[in-house]
């Protein structure tokens, strides 16, 4: 190996472009940043929300302490969120899981999954809505402002649709959902008139 | 370069250089530098390898006092009471040739996301006999506990961000073991990361962060 | 590079990079053909008739690669008030259906998932549209029962991969009846059945 001048000035700016280069990329948007991202649909209560394959129509939305389902009772020390809506599939049939939605909050928290209670909306035909009622357990802390987040398909929250329904909870409301200490009785899913 | 001091330079090196220069076709610079580094992996190897200082044991898991608040990622938990019992209707069946060990506490979960139970149970476990295992390739393994939300007695099957949850955690012990005077349960921290099988996020390797010594008294059925 | 000559010579791969390209592209697919669309109802045998017959290979829960043929044929298909103490759910309609089957008493054909459909619209399945006379949703399974009771032939246990041969030898032809519940509007053209993703049989209503 000769080193030379030139040789080693070549090798410092190989050097240092491939620093620079390198720098750089951290600031270019990278497709896996945004791969998972959902498709989000947004909607408010008492309008119809069409996925791509389903539509979600909210139709009420109230707070408990305790709720029945199944001739057991679920209690909490915060808030039940209990989101009365209507389902009806599009274009096959189709069912939802009731651990499978959930309702974010202001501050990025994520509250679902499944609860005290099991619950279902469905399986029905296209065409042919029935009602359903979830509810979900949300420290008093987070209710203003909560979003609520059905997908499409296979509990799938990434790469396909999902709702984005305001649940329309302004402070005065959350200040009433916390102090409640209702009981309610959750009804499983039933078809509903058109 | 050697006109200062020639005849003392070439006193000490000579005959070393004149050694060396018997060998230096086969042994260049460059293979003395090959075989040293080879050397020294074996005699890395010899001592065990890079990784042997895994084996050494870690400090002992602190231990953290009765209602004193835990932090095991991404749990935050406060023990409460250790009991045991048979029977605890509508809950806890009567189970053949199993007593119960429950610990009630206060877990509030520390984590933007809801975190199903079963994924908490693996980072608590509890130091007793005879606790019921589930047969394995690799040997018996001791059962993770059943979380239940001690408000109505239901599977806590998930826990929500930032909300404080009264939780009993439920172990099986073989009727055939004396009833032990104190336990002691350990919490673990978790990481959230990907599974190197699929790729899915979740919540992995547990490892201890405290232990917690309380008596294990008898626990009054309700009238 | 901006030489003239250059472009001239390369002239011939020039024209066909387009074309290559939109071949690499095709075939970058190949994991939609083989491994995404199996898994869908995605090769149907279209009758254009009442009647057809369904041929095609399947691997089994016991990893055995079998062959099905079986002969389906629409007995009847029309709306009914009530069937076996079903009725249709509000703003549904109850469609009761009759298939004939023709195969080999060897066939494992237990659980088959049976739609009706338009010609371009919706799919309706077994589950939803219909209540008890307490109007009460029923309890129904997206699958259906699709061999005698009694004499059902093989049948392969799913978890297991158990083959557990017939309590009776199954006729070669027996008829069963269906109710699937449609919105009271819907007006179906074609029936599907099928037993293994992806291939099914796609029959037109009489």
């Amino acid at each position: 190996m000769r080193f030379t001048r030139t040789g080693l000035v070549t090798v410092l700016l190989v050097v240092a472009a491939l620093f620079v280069g390198s720098w750089l990329t951290q600031y270019l948007p990278n497709p896996d940043d945004f791969r998972d991202d959902p498709f989000p649909v947004a909607g408010a209560v008492g309008e119809p929300v069409r996925l791509r394959n389903s539509e979600f129509t909210l139709t009420k939305v109230q707070a408990a302490k305790r709720y029945e389902a199944f001739r057991q009772v679920a209690a909490t020390d915060g808030v039940f969120v209990i989101v009365d809506f209507t389902f009806v599939p599009l274009t096959e049939p189709g069912i939802l899981a009731g651990s499978q939605n959930e309702v974010r909050a202001t501050d990025g928290r994520v509250f679902g999954g499944s609860p005290p209670l099991p619950s279902n909306c469905g399986p029905t035909n296209p065409g042919l809505p029935v009602t359903c009622q979830i509810p979900f357990e949300v420290p008093s802390d987070a209710l203003v402002g909560l979003v609520l987040a059905i997908p499409a398909e296979n509990g799938s929250h990434s790469r396909d649709n999902v709702t984005e329904i305001d649940l329309g909870i302004t402070p005065e409301v959350a200040e009433q959902f916390a102090a409640t200490d209702a009981q309610v009785s959750i009804h499983s899913s039933r078809p509903v008139e058109r | 370069m050697a006109e200062h001091t020639p005849e003392r330079a070439k006193s000490r090196l000579e005959p070393w250089r004149k050694r060396y220069a018997l060998v230096s076709d086969i042994l260049t610079p460059q293979r003395i530098g090959l075989l040293l580094a080879v050397a020294l992996l074996g005699v890395v190897a010899l001592a065990g390898g890079w990784q042997a200082v895994e084996g050494v044991e870690g400090p002992e898991t602190p231990k953290v006092a009765v209602g004193e608040k835990i932090v095991a990622t991404p749990m935050e938990v406060t023990v409460r009471r250790a009991r045991h019992v048979e029977e605890l209707k509508p809950s806890l069946p009567r189970a053949d040739g199993y007593r119960y060990l429950v610990v009630s506490l206060d877990l509030t979960l520390r984590h933007e996301r809801y975190v199903s139970g079963v994924e908490l149970a693996p980072a608590i476990s509890l130091d007793a006999a005879g606790l019921k295992t589930t047969p394995l390739r690799s040997g018996p393994k001791i059962n993770d506990p059943s979380l239940l939300r001690g408000l109505d007695g239901l599977p806590a099957r998930t826990y929500q961000p930032g909300l404080a949850t009264s939780t009993i955690v439920v172990w099986q012990q073989a009727l055939t073991e004396p009833i032990p005077t104190e336990v002691t349960i350990t919490f673990a921290k978790q990481t959230w990361r990907q599974s190197v099988l699929d790729g899915g996020w979740g919540w992995y390797d547990p490892a201890p962060v405290a232990r917690v010594t309380l008596p294990l008294e008898e626990l009054d059925a309700p009238a | 590079m901006t030489n003239p000559t250059w472009w001239r010579r390369n002239r011939l791969w020039l024209l066909m990079l387009a074309p290559l390209l939109l071949l690499a592209v095709a075939t970058s697919s190949f994991r939609l053909v083989t491994l995404y669309l199996p898994w869908e109802w995605s090769r149907p045998t279209v009758a254009h008739a009442p009647t057809g017959t369904l041929r095609h290979q399947f691997l089994g829960s016991d990893d055995v690669r079998r062959e099905r043929e079986v002969t389906v044929t629409i007995v009847s298909a029309r709306s009914v008030p009530s069937s076996d103490g079903i009725l249709p759910a509000p703003g549904a309609a109850l469609w009761q259906i009759e298939l004939e089957f023709v195969a080999s008493p060897d066939q494992i054909l237990q659980f088959c998932t049976i739609e009706l459909a338009d010609a371009a619209g919706p799919r309706y399945g077994n589950q939803g549209g219909k209540v008890d006379a307490d109007g009460e949703p029923t309890f129904a399974n997206a699958l259906q029962f699709c061999v005698p009771e009694d004499a059902p032939g093989p049948t392969l246990e799913s978890f297991t991969g158990q083959l557990v041969p017939s309590p009776e030898e199954r006729p070669a032809t027996w008829r069963l009846t269906y109710a699937l519940g449609l919105p009271s509007d819907a007006e179906p053209t074609e029936l599907r059945i099928g037993w293994d993703r992806p291939e099914y049989l796609v029959l037109q209503l009489p």
